[in-house]
Order: structure tokens, then sequence, then C-alpha cells
């Protein structure tokens, strides 16, 4: 904890300064937030800094992500319904890489939970096994979250910010099919990234995506054991307000024990929501794909016409039209990858299979006909 | 402390690096455009209340969309021939501009050749679009972004002096918006010239649209948050717009037939007159309702939209040619049968009304004081009873209000 408090006036000295400084502007480089750190071919997360996973995360290019949540001591952060009010201070990391293999591929792989190892009681990613692309960091500062993204050296040794982003060329490997599949990664410049942070669009203020009472309640392998992430927020003082009150925990869109339409539910969610919600940039369309709609409605696409899509219909006259996924919009721009007609608009350079294959089966599930 | 100090070095060293460029810089003759377009993705980075961003006069390329976010922002070119902004072969997009905020103006450049609409403003208070250019330059067209100058979900606004060329939907599309000028514009080559979509309180005069499939398109869609109605379109000239649609199946817009100057379709309170309307085979006016489009009530949507127009008040405007060459098998036949060698009348109706509902008490279209005669299309009964009629539609309504936003209110709020 005596660390803790030390690295937490760092930190508070830094978050004044990129907070009323805006001449002197972010730190340049990651390892100033003392949050991660590479020590020995290693990328080491900091005392006070704890991993987390999602239930269902958004897709980006098959890209991993270790994400990671820091409060300045004594502080927490408090339960508010499904969201989490963060207090001041508060540092949120999500490091983007992939597995690599032997000959240093970087590896598709379908499942993109991600866990730390654990060495000498520490929380690390083994460089020798997984290659960093980029980390962002969202930073609560009295007037609203910071939106930073960081790019990692080819030797891996130091993550410097790209305040105007980078188009990363990159190839990825395919064991199971022995192909490769060639990716331009975005790393988004920080206008950027307020097109999914900026959930509610009018307000112009970024926010956390990912860390949301539903998509948190999991178990994660910590370096003290495995443990529900919500209870071991709570254990350790990070998180209150999480009393008895029940909640559903957010469909892991990969588990097939769950219901069809909960996986879509949470995957659209994720994937879309951030744009598609009644308060998002695409309210305008008023096609809603939240967690919080009404799967058979209108609203959520079914027999929806659309508003503004252009030549992104595809030739398809309605966003979901039951039982057709092959007459569906919402299948062909999210297969796509050419811009203007992709969907989730930036942030995607390959199609996610499994995905498609998701919502392929859940139109094809559903019953009932439009119409004309 | 050391923290701090750092900065403070940080911030030295920046200003020195700073002065540096800026000395090169003036060395040189002119930076080259790559470095100008770096500059200016920089500089919108910065923006803050109050910002104007110059944009240099040159043929300025970017791989990725570019974002305006802020209040009080002024994106100002060196004209729309001497700034151009390309976006062609776009990495990332969709747009070539994305725009958000208050009090913003963009005035002088051209956006070219972007992978989806070129200009889009969402969400805006008092937007001004001053002689600025959208446009596609490549073929085919059909691969063409859908909307040139966008502006949707905003308040007071006005586009003026700007051309869109080339849009797979509409090259002035302006939606979910109320308090609207759009003047002294020029569409050419769009699927549809200019479209007020679902919007209140617009004034359309003194705009030029040529040889798209439609001139200008008034509409009111279902399952959407705002009613359109309450528009003016007015001092215009639709001529010639005869471009064959090539929108994709699936786009309102693939519904309009090619060959229409003026398409009201299932809007409120709409009052078109003073246009030069010329030369638009298929229909110099046409209105609709939305079934022409399709069932507007499928299960969940919305049980109290309005599919059908009321109160379209044409009146005194100027025509010459046009309904000699309908598009569509359907219309063909229809004159064919109906007017053998000749043309449709200037305005054509579809026909439709309220169930049990009379002409009279719907009035879907008011000639004003001259009675004018109104091709009846009795569509809802495949044409059959298709017929002129001139005294159903012979009354006249109240003038629909001019925007209480005008354009100077407007301009004078910007910056």
């Amino acid at each position: 904890m005596r660390e803790r408090t030390a690295r937490g006036l760092l930190f508070g000295a830094a978050l004044l300064i990129a907070g009323c400084h805006p001449a002197g502007g972010p730190p340049a480089r990651l390892a100033d937030w003392h949050q991660l750190s590479i020590h020995s071919r290693q990328l080491v997360l900091a005392d006070g800094v704890v991993p987390f996973d999602l239930n269902t995360p958004l897709f980006s290019d098959y890209a991993h992500k270790l994400r990671t949540l820091w409060l300045p001591p004594g502080t927490r952060a408090e339960r508010d319904g499904n969201a989490i009010r963060f207090p001041v201070g508060t540092v949120l990391t999500k490091t983007f890489f992939y597995p690599t293999d032997s000959r240093g591929r970087l590896l598709k792989q379908l499942d993109m939970h991600t866990t730390t190892l654990h060495v000498e009681g520490k929380e690390l990613l083994d460089l020798s096994h997984v290659k960093l692309i980029e980390t962002r960091l969202l930073v609560r500062r009295p007037a609203g979250w910071l939106t930073l993204a960081y790019q990692w050296n080819d030797s891996q040794t130091q993550a410097v910010l790209r305040r105007t982003g980078a188009l990363v060329p990159l190839e990825l490997y395919d064991a199971l099919s022995n192909s490769v599949t060639p990716d331009t990664y975005l790393i988004p410049d920080q206008l950027q990234c307020g097109n999914c942070h900026n959930r509610d669009y009018r307000s112009g203020q970024p926010e956390p995506l990912g860390p949301r009472i539903d998509r948190l309640d999991r178990s994660y392998d910590y370096v003290s054991g495995r443990e529900n992430q919500l209870a071991h927020l709570v254990r350790l003082g990070y998180l209150t307000g999480l009393d008895s009150t029940s909640h559903a925990p957010d469909a892991d869109w990969e588990y097939t024990g769950t219901s069809l339409s909960d996986r879509v539910r949470s995957y659209l969610d994720v994937n879309c929501g951030h744009c598609h919600n009644p308060a998002g940039a695409a309210a305008n369309t008023t096609l809603y794909l939240d967690a919080a709609q009404e799967q058979a409605s209108v609203h959520y696409g079914i027999c929806k016409r659309p508003i503004a899509a252009g030549r992104a219909t595809g030739g398809r006259l309605m966003d979901i039209v039951p039982g057709e996924p092959d007459h569906s919009i919402l299948l062909y721009r999210i297969a796509s990858t050419e811009p203007g007609v992709m969907m989730p608009e930036i942030g995607r350079g390959l199609p996610h299979v499994e995905g498609i294959a998701l919502i392929r089966a859940w139109i094809a599930s559903l019953p009932g006909q439009c119409g004309q | 402390m050391l923290t701090s100090n750092r900065f403070d070095s940080v911030l030295a060293v920046a200003v020195a690096i700073g002065t540096l460029t800026s000395l090169l810089y003036g060395c040189q003759r002119a930076p080259d455009a790559a470095a100008m377009a770096d500059r200016l993705r920089e500089q919108l980075l910065d923006v803050h209340p109050g910002s104007t961003i110059e944009i240099p006069a040159g043929h300025l390329h970017f791989d990725q969309g570019l974002i305006v976010r802020g209040e009080r922002i002024t994106l100002r070119g060196a004209g729309m021939d001497r700034s151009i902004l390309s976006f062609a072969g776009q990495k990332v997009g969709p747009e070539g501009l994305v725009v958000q905020g208050k009090r913003i103006r963009l005035e002088g450049f051209t956006v070219e050749d972007t992978a989806g609409d070129a200009i889009k403003v969402n969400d805006s208070d008092d937007l001004v679009i001053h002689a600025v250019r959208a446009r596609w330059t490549r073929l085919p067209a059909s691969s063409h972004g859908a909307y040139g100058l966008y502006p949707v979900n905003s308040h007071h606004v006005l586009i003026e002096d700007s051309e869109a060329h080339g849009a797979t939907d509409s090259g002035i599309y302006v939606g979910a918006s109320t308090d609207i000028v759009v003047r002294r514009c020029l569409a050419s080559e769009n699927v549809v010239g200019i479209e007020i979509e679902n919007s209140q309180r617009a004034d359309v005069y003194a705009n030029t649209a040529t040889g798209n499939s439609a001139g200008l398109l008034v509409v009111n869609l279902p399952d959407l948050p705002l009613e359109g109605r309450g528009t003016r379109v007015h001092d215009n000239i639709s001529k010639a717009n005869n471009l064959a649609n090539f929108a994709a199946v699936g786009e309102l817009v693939a519904n309009v037939r090619g060959g229409t100057g003026v398409l009201v379709d299932s809007n409120k309170d709409t009052e078109i007159f003073d246009n030069t309307i010329a030369d638009n085979r298929t229909a110099n006016i046409m209105v609709n309702s939305y079934w022409t489009i399709g069932n507007p009530f499928h299960p969940g949507a919305n049980p109290n939209y309005d599919p059908y127009p009321r109160h379209i008040s044409i009146h005194d405007n100027r025509f010459a040619g046009g309904g000699d060459a309908p598009t569509g098998d359907d219309l063909t036949a229809l004159r064919a049968r109906l007017f053998q060698a000749g043309h449709f009348p200037n305005i054509v109706w579809d026909g439709y009304l309220p169930q049990g509902a009379s002409l009279a008490a719907t009035q879907p279209i008011c000639t004003g004081s001259r009675a004018e005669a109104v091709l009846a299309l009795d569509r809802p009964h495949g044409y059959s009873g298709a017929a002129v009629l001139t005294e159903p539609f012979h009354c006249t309504l109240p003038p629909v209000p001019a925007t209480p936003a005008d354009a100077a209110q407007v301009a004078a709020r910007t910056n």
C-alpha cells in the first residue's frame, strides 16, 4: 500500500499537468504512467494495477486485449446500476497484442479471452509468446476522460504516444488453415477514440465501455487465485455499492450453454451499441442494438428499412429479415471490410468470421416475415 | 516536483522544436501536400472553442477520414477550386469529414472521392456551410458514397453557395433537423440533387438541380423521431433531371424514378412555388404516399405514422417540357394509353388516400388560385382509374411560414 501511495502522488502530479497544461501535453512514453513496464522480456503490471477481462469483448482484428484498472490510493469506484463511476485519477489501460509462435508469427486464435502469467507474485505477459501492438489509456481527469494511444516499438522495449494514430500493416497466421491473412491495423487518433467511446454522442465526452457490472461478472485467474472479478475488486477495496442487489451477467458470446438470443444481445451490444443506441452517434438511423433494446422490435432492425446506408445496403431491403440472413443488411455490413460499407465503421480490417456465424445462425432462427 | 520539471523541459524542447520547424518551413518555398495534410490532421486534434483552421490551397490527400469535434470551430479553405481534400482510396472511413458541435462554419473547400459520405455533420446547432463542394470524380458512380453535404440531427442549418456532384443518394441532404436554409446551391449527377428528410421548417430556394435522377425531394419516412413538415421550395431551377437511377437496391431513393423534377413523399405542409421546373421526363412534380415505397405498418412499426402527403401547396411555378418519357414500364404504358404521343401534366399524384377518407378532406395537393391539371395515377388499383383532374385540387392553402432562423441570423451567431 505504501508503494501505491508514493506512486499515486506521482500520478497526481502527472494528472494535474496533463489536465491543466495542454501545451505540456500527456506523457510521451507509456512507461511514464507507471502502470505497465518491461522487465526481462516481460510486460509486468505494477502493484495495485488489476487485470480484468470481459464476458464479451469488442472484436478488433483478432487482437487479444490485456485490460487493467488502477485507482488513486484511498479512492474507490462506485457501482451505479450497471455502470461503474470511477474516481478522478483512475487509469484504465488496454494493451492490444497477438500470441506468437516459435517463428515469431502473429497467430489468429479464436479464443481471445486474456490470461496473465504469474511469476514471483506479479501479473505479466511473456513477450517470448506475444507481440504487443499498442496500449490505450483512459484517464479520469476532473473535466472528464482523456483518451491516449501508445504504440509499441518493434523490439518491444517501449511504447510511445501516437496522438495522430497509425496504420500498422500486420500478417496473421492461421495454424488451422496454414494460411496468412494480411491486415491493416488501426491505432486510433485521439478523435477516433471518440467514435466508440463517446457513447453518449451529444455529450462529446468519452467514457469507458468495457468495465460495466454485467461485463465484469466472470472469473479471472489472479496471482492470488481464481476469483469472480467483481468480488475481487470489492475485496481489494476498489469497488463499492455491490450489495445483494441482483444483476444478470452479460453473456459470453462464445458460450453455447447460453441462449442464442442472449449471446447475440451481448455481441451486438459491445460491437454496435456504442453508436447504435438512442443517445449514440447513429441515433439518426433509429437502429438501436444496445442491450436495453427489445430484440423483436423494428428498432433492433427487424424488418427495418435503412435510413442512410447508401450503397452499403448491398442490394438488400431491410436490416434484418427473419429467417433470411442473406437478405439482411446487418449481416452484409458486419461481414464487409470496405470503408463506407463495413460496420463498425472503424477499427476493423478483418471480418470476425465466428461472430458473423453467430449472427447468421440467429437471423436464420428468427420466426415471422416482413411482408413486402 | 521531479515530474513537473520534466514537463517543463519537455515544454521548452517542444517550443524550441516548434520554432525551428517554423523557421525551416519559412525557408522552404512551400510545404509539400503530404506535410500539409499531416498538419491539418494535427490541427484538428488541437481545436478549442473559437479555433479557426485554415486549409491551404492545394490537393491534399488523406488515407483516413477527418473529424472535427468542438464548439465555435471554423474550417476555412482558400476556395472550393483551390483547397481540395481528396480521400481517393481511403483506408479508414467511412466519411471524408465528420463534424460535431455547436456553431460550426465550413467554407471554401472541396471534399472528393470519399468511400462513404463526403461531409457529415451529426448533431450541430448553428451550422453554416458556405461555398463548399462535395464530389466524386471516379466511375463507376455506383461506388460513390451516399451523401455529399449531410447535416443530420442539427438545428439552425444554413447551406449556401455550395455544390454536390455524384452522390449515390442525395447530393445535399438535411435530415432529422429543424430551421434549415438551403440556397444558391448547385446539385448535379446525384441520384437526388437536394433532399429534406423528416425535418421541419426548411426553406430551399434559389438552387439549381440538374442532371440528377430527381432534382429535389421532400420526404417524411416512418419510424423516425421527427415528422417531416413545414418546408418551402421556391425560386429554384429543377431542370432535366433524367439520369438513370444508380442507387443501390434497398436505399430509399432507389424507389425514385429517374426523370423527376420535384418529389414530395408523405410530407406535410409543403409549399412549392415560383420555381422553374422543366424537361424532367417522368414528371416535373410528383406527389406520393409512402405506400409507393412499401408498407409502413409492418410488425413493430410506429402505428401513428401518417404515410399520406397532406397540404402540398403547388402554385405559380413556371413549367416547360417534361412528362414525355416516364421511367418504368407501368408509366410508359399509362402515357401511351392516356396521352398517346403526348406528355403527362406537370403534376402527378399517386392516388393513395387514407381508408374511407375523401380527397377533399385529405387535401394532398392544392394548386392555389390557378386551376392546374393533376394526373391522379390511381396506383392503388393498378392505374385502372388514372385520370387528369383539375377541380378537386383547385383549392388554396395558407402559405407555409418562412423559416424563422433566416440565413443572416444563423450566420451572425456563428463565430
